[in-house]
């Protein structure tokens, strides 16, 4: 019996059962549910919701617009890198370009809100350390969805981990959406841009934690 | 072999592999066994066509069989199963020679070749083989299953799991490469 016989007999006898194929839209709804659950948790925890919100949705269709854009990114991010973490031939442009242009389209609406805001400017809700609590809330997010995406098989890790990243970082900016001021260079600086660099943390972790084991 | 025994052949072992993968997802041993008995075949080929002669060819033929069984949890019965396969493969492949290290030392030319052939055959193998490693893997691929393995575009392109559309744009660049390689060594294309 040559090595790759010897192998294959103990690969066959190590063999367990296989309880479904995964499937990266219902894992990334999972991520998108619980990741929202504990952002929504932790900043209402540490501050209220915006006085006047339920207004401001009612009256606003392109307020409800941006945060429904951001929400589909998060969750075509969240899509997008778990499924980099089932073997495919992917073509990995095609996997980015839409949560990636979804995400730029959210930045987009900000960038034009700087001259035609969808809401009046107000200091209304204001947090004191909300790009901090947007950098520190993004964590546990991006922990479950790395743990999700780590039951897979990533083989690009760095690009799960930056989409995955991308995606957990968007979650506390969109929140920030509904429970801080309303001011687009505010949103763009204070939300966004702390968002943002959680995908920056994302690749370094997937470059560490997300590889095929 | 025609080319529709050829692409029998494909197709059956495609259903094949789906189906004891899927077997081996409810725990079949024997299954099991027999899929990774014709995977190692199948990977073997592959590693060839893609990555050309490699001394540690069965370093990585093993190592994709390790990736393929710890990995076996990700694959959907629902879909194809090549590029699942060969994907894992191309990614354990190209981790192995990276490890090696001294790629240069892991071209093995057929010393076989070299002893018997005459002088012009060999050195048209040896340009050959020089010619192909300096092509992308893509375009190396394409080249060697269409110009060597005498599969059809559309063959090839199932076995790669890509367009025939894809296949036939990676054989022309690869196919320009050589090209202007054999102009800038003067050689009358």
């Amino acid at each position: 019996m040559n090595k790759r016989d010897e192998l294959i007999s103990e690969l066959a006898a190590d063999l367990k059962p296989v309880t479904g194929a995964p499937r990266p839209a219902s894992l990334a709804m999972l991520s998108l549910i619980i990741g929202t659950a504990v952002t929504l948790a932790l900043l209402l925890s540490l501050g209220e919701l915006r006085p006047g919100l339920q207004q401001q949705v009612s009256s606003s269709p392109r307020f409800l617009l941006e945060s429904i854009i951001g929400a589909a990114a998060v969750g075509t991010l969240f899509f997008s890198g778990l499924q980099l973490a089932v073997p495919a031939m992917h073509n990995l442009i095609k996997q980015v370009t839409i949560p990636l242009t979804l995400l730029s389209v959210w930045i987009g609406f900000y960038v034009y809100g700087l001259f035609d805001p969808a809401l009046a400017p107000s200091m209304a809700g204001k947090r004191e350390h909300c790009w901090l609590e947007t950098l520190l809330v993004a964590m546990p997010p991006l922990v479950i969805a790395f743990y999700i995406c780590s039951r897979l098989y990533p083989l690009r890790g760095r690009w799960s981990g930056f989409l995955l990243g991308l995606g957990a970082g968007a979650i506390p900016a969109l929140v920030m959406q509904f429970t801080c001021m309303y001011q687009a260079q505010h949103i763009l600086t204070h939300h966004l841009l702390p968002g943002l660099t959680v995908g920056l943390v994302g690749v370094a972790a997937g470059s560490v934690f997300l590889r095929p084991k | 072999m025609t080319q529709t025994d050829r692409v029998q052949a494909w197709e059956i072992d495609e259903r094949r592999w789906a189906q004891w993968m899927a077997l081996a997802h409810q725990g079949d041993e024997a299954a099991y066994r027999r899929l990774l008995e014709a995977l190692g075949e199948a990977i073997e080929n592959y590693i060839r066509v893609r990555f050309g002669p490699i001394r540690n060819i069965e370093d990585c033929v093993q190592e994709s069989l390790l990736a393929v069984h710890k990995a076996r949890h990700t694959y959907d019965p629902q879909r194809p199963f090549r590029p699942w396969l060969f994907t894992l493969v191309r990614h354990r492949t190209i981790d192995v020679l990276r490890q090696a290290k001294n790629e240069a030392a892991n071209v093995a030319l057929d010393m076989a070749a070299l002893e018997t052939e005459d002088p012009a055959t060999l050195h048209r193998r040896l340009d050959g083989v020089k010619i192909l490693e300096t092509l992308a893997p893509d375009h190396r691929e394409a080249i060697a299953l269409t110009q060597y393995g005498g599969y059809t575009a559309a063959e090839a392109a199932s076995w790669l799991g890509i367009s025939e559309t894809a296949l036939k744009a990676r054989l022309r660049r690869g196919l320009n490469a050589i090209g202007k390689v054999l102009e800038a060594e003067g050689v009358p294309i």
